[in-house]
């Protein structure tokens, strides 16, 4: 009988992988963020430097992640 | 997208007279924990980095092909997670607020994402209002819980973590005071025939 193996992915798909699947959370937590901050959020200059700010740490981070997959590759 | 104000629908004399938010300290007090969390892994990295590197574990990692990727992407997925956990609890602080009108007091308490309670009351149903100043960093910087008392169902609104609560409260009361005494002059101005 033969043993049942796994397939095992390289290290740089996982990686991507893992990143993909942040990428969807992350859209959909900040598609959360943003709603409530645009429907509810009483002044829209505040709105508009928080969202600023929040999107420029969200893309750092995501260069920060690609930028590592791509160095596995 | 309308913006709360608009979506508050205030009646055609009524103005808004103030916003009451939380104390700064309170938004510190709450991203503290992530941001210490966040440092962590660069703090572990760029200061401890050599006595974790005596255990044979992390040393074989870290003479793995490709860590240096693998750490890039840890601090950086790391990072992000405590990124979006900031935002949220700056949410929580940003939308959560006391508004004062003419006419009535909206409080308005998010909790979460999907939690969301909006009270309001009319100036005059409004009994008493109690402030609560607990513990030394909230005695030195003032602020404190502020719960207003209203007639009828024993109802109490709080808001805690006001800048300045007992100003607050004697600004509430002079605006009362203010609307019922122009309510007083209009009511005995003459009418005409």
């Amino acid at each position: 009988m033969r043993a049942l193996t796994l397939p095992t992915l390289p290290f740089s798909q996982i990686l991507l992988l893992i990143l993909l699947a942040t990428l969807c959370g992350a859209t959909v937590y900040s598609a959360f963020l943003l709603y409530h901050w645009l429907a509810f959020g009483e002044r829209r200059a505040v709105v508009a430097r928080a969202t600023a700010l929040y999107l420029a740490g969200v893309l750092i981070a995501f260069l920060g992640m690609a930028t590592a997959v791509l160095q596995t590759f | 997208m309308q913006t709360l104000t608009e979506r508050m629908q205030l009646g055609s004399d009524e103005n808004i007279i103030r916003v009451v938010r939380k104390h700064w300290f309170i938004l510190l007090r709450d991203t503290i924990g992530p941001i210490l969390l966040f440092l962590a892994p660069l703090v572990a990295y760029f200061f401890i980095k050599d006595r974790l590197l005596e255990f044979e574990a992390i040393a074989a990692l870290r003479a793995a092909e490709h860590a240096d990727a693998a750490l890039l992407f840890f601090i950086s997925w790391w990072g992000l997670l405590m990124w979006l956990l900031v935002f949220f609890v700056w949410t929580d602080f940003y939308l959560d607020m006391w508004t004062l009108t003419n006419r009535r007091i909206i409080a308005i308490d998010q909790r979460g994402f999907f939690r969301r309670v909006i009270a309001s009351f009319r100036l005059e149903r409004l009994q008493d209002i109690s402030v609560e100043i607990h513990g030394m960093i909230a005695t030195l910087l003032d602020f404190g819980d502020l719960r207003a008392q209203t007639a009828g169902h024993d109802v109490e609104f709080t808001i805690s973590g006001v800048p300045h609560p007992r100003e607050i409260k004697k600004h509430i009361f002079e605006i009362i005071d203010h609307v019922f005494r122009a309510r007083k002059i209009h009511s005995h101005e003459p009418k005409d025939e």
